[in-house]
């Protein structure tokens, strides 16, 4: 889900993913590159992700990852239960 | 609308995503060197973000590397989540294994050897049990064809249904459609082509044919009204009896020919194929012809028992349903006709089910279980060898796990190997199945199967095999792939080699293994070891009979009806007899009629009718106790005095006296058995029969007849009925080979119609019988056989490794004093260990499982102890063999070459 958080804001490489993450998390998430090329695979298999050899600004090429129709309708639904899942948990936090 | 569409998409997607799949596997190279440059460039940026946060620079590079982690392992697990990939691997694994194999010739061609054995002979008893039992038979319809039999009072077995009994089952029910009878199979002359020719004849209800949808060849089958009296003039011939005798001429329909001296007009011939199924045992064709059954007078009765009743379900209704009215049909008879209906039942099976004899099933389960357990015991043996070479391959399991290979992906690929294996062996099984298919054929007496069944290694069987071979693939392959793919020995790159432990947790393995070939095979050589000794037990029966080899059986079918008075019946037999008697090299002739009748004994309250037993009533010429040679042992014999007008008298085996006349003289009583008139179907008055004799008890019809045999002796001429059929008994001086041909000449001199059928010696009699016996012997010897074999080649195996495996542990006890003897002992010791316990679970297995073939034995026990402690010493003899000569290799080691070793 945080892949696909991370990649909703445009093209990444699998760097450029892993140094967004902890960017946006503040240096609190740091993803492994054990589990983060797996996960890619996989997305892509499934159709949630499409994938392109570019150039980077400093003329590198590296494989740029993007969301596809799938991948973004995969991420409203995950956004969805997992507000459900916070939401119930909080609820039941909270009660007194 | 909207559904239609996204289904579509969705549709489509897939289409692209399979396309995609398929595609990448021809892309692969270009696959995995764009993820080894994603990669790589990852390695790249995180360098150099080390180098800006002032790394310097080797640093940074082992700092990258170190944070990304196994990159070979992480491309494996990213190459995985593609979808075909199982199948890449799967080309892979083949071509491995291919390789592994071919580099060790010896162990493949054992493991494809053992294994087909084991996997043809699975095939060869599983192309039978699939014939006999799981093609359905070859009628339309046939899952609604059901058999209709009479019970007898108190369950006590199974009777034909009776005539009059079987118009009312038709009058009343409303669960078939059609319901027919057919009266079983009887000899008559076909005369008016050529020679005059014995066939089998049937008459048959006019929907009988329909049940089965035959159909006809030529002309048409029985119709409503042909089996009124005055119209029953027609006859249905067969295919074969049409081709043979009347040169398939289409102008055969409307012919008159003759049927025991009766004109019948041809109306139909069935298709090829339909009831020409009956073959005698020397496989010669039966000719057979159809008459449409009119109940004569005679036969409107419910006294006779004779025929077979078929019926089709109605389309809808259950078998359960159809038993539920027969249940009341029948308790209504009952109520109606106490006298010869009281306590009956009716019983509705398939018909598939009855055509498929109980004994027949129960030895094709006992083969296949025997044959599986000859699998399982190969099985157990590759399953060893492979085990033996996990130790060659440690090495290699570690630098493929260091490499990055998961264990599972290991797992897969032993296992394929072993799937290479049993593939191989399942090629070779066939080759096997197909050599002792036709080889069973050669052995199996064509009577022990049913007419319908065709025996052949169809579509289903090699299903079947096929299933097998991944079966025996996974059994033989999983414990050793398992076993080499521990976590620790894939992490044994470190260690020297063989750890001392992990050696003892294969050896424990093996020893597990051998324990369960023995015990199948301890299983497997006490059901044969019993089988071999009921037959011998079989062999020794005393028919009580006189030299039974010099004794000639032979059948004189005589055309119903032909006599019109008893005198006339006897003296056309009595004229023949005479002119066999004076042939030279005959001692005596007789003749023999018999059939079942109920008694009760004369001056005793008298028994209900449902109650009373039967015995075999047997009505014979008074030479035949002289020409069997059956001993008398109290009283007198019949003779010729014993004739019609005198008292009547008879003669009784000694169980009959022992069970009816207990503490008692039998001589002088009186036993009550109704009479049959001459010429009728019907049972008629009681006739008081006076025991005059008592003789032993002969065998003279199945040596496994035993002590449930009443027999009641009659003179012929005191008790003669109308029969189809009477035996003649002939005790020759000479060998009996030789009066043959003399016996048919005289016949035909005397009564050129006559014909003489099935001429055979009691001897030859006993050893027909038999023959069921003789088959379930050499199938399961040679089961029995084989994994004797293969348990001591496994046996050899486990002790022969652990051996080699000790070869150090030896050397330094040799080297601290230990003797030959010793050492040898220890090997010994070592490896009987798991045959006891082999022999131990075997025994409670032998317990649990011989109860299968109890109903197969005669004169032994299922848990003979003689049997199973001979079993068990020949095992444990064979075990010691095969133990003793690593032993004794053990015993010569040189401690000093093998201390250095290593």
């Amino acid at each position: 889900m945080l892949v696909l958080r991370v990649l909703s804001r445009g093209e990444f490489h699998g760097w450029g993913i892993t140094q967004k993450l902890e960017q946006l998390s503040k240096n609190a998430l740091r993803v492994e590159e054990g589990s983060l090329y797996p996960a890619l695979y996989r997305m892509e298999e499934k159709g949630w992700l499409k994938s392109e050899w570019k150039l980077t600004d400093k003329g590198q090429r590296a494989k740029f990852y993007a969301l596809t129709r799938t991948g973004r309708k995969q991420l409203e639904a995950e956004k969805e239960s997992w507000g459900r899942l916070t939401g119930i948990i909080a609820q039941v936090m909270e009660s007194p | 609308m909207a559904l239609a569409q996204s289904l579509l998409r969705f549709s489509t997607m897939r289409l692209i995503q399979f396309v995609r799949r398929f595609l990448a596997l021809f892309r692969k190279e270009t696959i995995d060197r764009d993820m080894a440059e994603e990669m790589r460039f990852h390695l790249n940026q995180r360098t150099a973000d080390n180098v800006a946060d002032g790394v310097p620079a080797d640093e940074a590079r082992y700092a990258a590397l170190r944070q990304f982690g196994n990159v070979a392992s992480i491309q494996e697990r990213a190459r995985e989540q593609r979808g075909w990939v199982w199948l890449e691997y799967f080309v892979q694994d083949i071509g491995y294994g291919v390789r592994m194999l071919r580099k060790n010739p010896g162990f493949t061609t054992v493991a494809v050897l053992t294994l087909g054995l084991g996997i043809g002979a699975n095939t060869a008893i599983f192309s039978y049990v699939n014939g006999v039992m799981l093609k359905p038979l070859p009628y339309a319809n046939a899952d609604r064809i059901v058999r209709l039999t009479e019970i007898l009072p108190e369950g006590k077995g199974y009777d034909p249904p009776s005539p009059l009994n079987y118009l009312d089952w038709e009058k009343q029910n409303t669960v078939f459609d059609r319901l027919a009878c057919y009266d079983g199979l009887r000899r008559g002359i076909l005369a008016g082509v050529g020679a005059p020719l014995s066939v089998l004849v049937s008459r048959v209800s006019p929907q009988y044919f329909d049940i089965f949808n035959d159909g006809v060849a030529l002309g048409r089958t029985f119709a409503p009204g042909d089996d009124q009296p005055g119209n029953d003039q027609v006859i249905i011939l067969t295919h074969s009896l049409w081709q043979s005798q009347f040169g398939a001429d289409p102008q055969v329909i409307g012919r008159s020919i003759s049927i025991d001296s009766k004109p019948h007009t041809v109306i139909g011939v069935l298709p090829q194929g339909a009831w020409d199924g009956w073959r005698l045992p020397n496989n010669s064709p039966n000719f057979h012809v159809f008459l449409p059954l009119a109940f004569t007078q005679e036969e409107k009765t419910r006294d006779a028992h004779f025929f077979e009743v078929d019926a089709r379900l109605k389309p809808g209704v259950s078998i359960e349903q159809a038993q539920a009215q027969m249940d009341t049909i029948s308790a209504r008879l009952a109520h109606a006709y106490p006298e010869s209906d009281k306590g009956r039942g009716i019983k509705v099976e398939f018909f598939a089910d009855t055509i498929v004899a109980a004994k027949l099933r129960q030895s094709l389960y006992l083969l296949m279980a025997a044959a599986g357990m000859v699998l399982l015991i190969a099985c157990a043996n590759i399953a060893n060898l492979t085990l033996a070479r996990g130790v060659v391959r440690e090495r290699e399991v570690a630098i493929r796990a260091s490499l990055g290979a998961g264990r599972w992906r290991l797992v897969r690929q032993f296992l394929t190997e072993s799937l290479l294996l049993s593939t191989g062996g399942s090629v070779f099984g066939m080759g096997v199945g197909w050599i002792s298919l036709s080889g069973l054929k050669m052995i199996i007496y064509p009577g022990m199967l049913p007419a319908v069944a065709t025996i052949t290694m169809d579509g289903q069987v090699l299903l079947f095999t096929l299933i097998l071979s991944v079966l025996t693939g996974v059994i033989c392959g999983l414990a050793p792939a398992l076993q080499a793919t521990r976590p620790e020995a894939m992490a044994s790159m470190k260690e020297a080699g063989s750890g001392l432990s992990a050696g003892r947790r294969r050896q424990r393995m093996r020893s597990i293994l051998a324990s369960i070939e023995v015990m199948l095979a301890f299983v497997l050589l006490t059901g044969a070891g019993l089988l071999l000794r009921s037959f011998f037990n079989l062999q020794k029966v005393d028919m009580r009979v006189d030299d039974p080899a010099k004794v000639i059986v032979a059948w004189m079918p005589v055309p119903d009806k032909r006599f019109s008075t008893p005198e006339l019946f006897l003296g056309y037999y009595h004229q023949i007899a005479d002119r066999l008697r004076a042939l030279p090299g005959v001692s005596d002739v007789s003749l023999r009629d018999g059939s079942s009748r109920f008694f009760q004994i004369a001056d005793k309250p008298p028994v209900d009718q449902a109650n009373r037993q039967a015995c075999d009533f047997t009505m014979v010429t008074p030479l035949y106790f002289r020409t069997l040679g059956v001993r008398l042992i109290k009283g007198r014999l019949l003779n010729d005095r014993d004739v019609k007008g005198a008292p009547p008298v008879t003669v009784i085996n000694e169980t009959m006296a022992r069970k009816y006349f207990p503490d008692q003289d039998p001589i002088g009583k009186r036993i009550l058995i109704p009479d049959m008139p001459f010429g009728e179907k019907h049972l008629g008055r009681e006739i008081p029969w006076e025991v005059v004799g008592v003789i032993v008890d002969a065998r003279a019809s199945s040596p496994r007849k035993t002590d449930d045999h009443l027999g009641v002796y009659v003179t012929i001429e005191q008790s003669p009925r109308s029969t189809n059929v009477l035996q003649l008994y002939i005790r020759s001086a000479i060998d009996p080979a030789l009066l043959q041909q003399a016996m048919r000449n005289a016949v035909y001199e005397s009564e050129p119609e006559q014909i003489v059928m099935n001429i055979t010696t009691m001897e030859q009699m006993k050893g027909a019988f038999t023959v069921g016996e003789r088959f379930h012997l050499v199938m399961l010897g040679i089961f029995a056989s084989v994994a004797l074999v293969l348990a001591m080649i496994g046996i050899y195996g486990v002790v022969s490794y652990s051996v080699t495996q000790r070869t150090h542990e030896i050397g330094i006890r040799a080297a601290l004093g230990a003797n030959s003897g010793n050492i040898m002992g220890l090997v010994l010791r070592s490896g009987m260990a798991p045959v006891v316990l082999g022999l131990l679970i075997g025994l409670a297995g032998v317990f649990g499982l011989t109860r299968f073939v109890s109903s197969l034995l005669f004169g032994v026990g299922e848990h003979d102890p003689i049997t199973i402690a001979a079993v068990a010493l020949i095992l444990a003899a064979v075990a010691l063999i095969a133990c003793f000569i690593p032993a004794r290799r053990a015993a010569k080691v040189d401690p000093s070459v093998a201390l250095r070793c290593e």
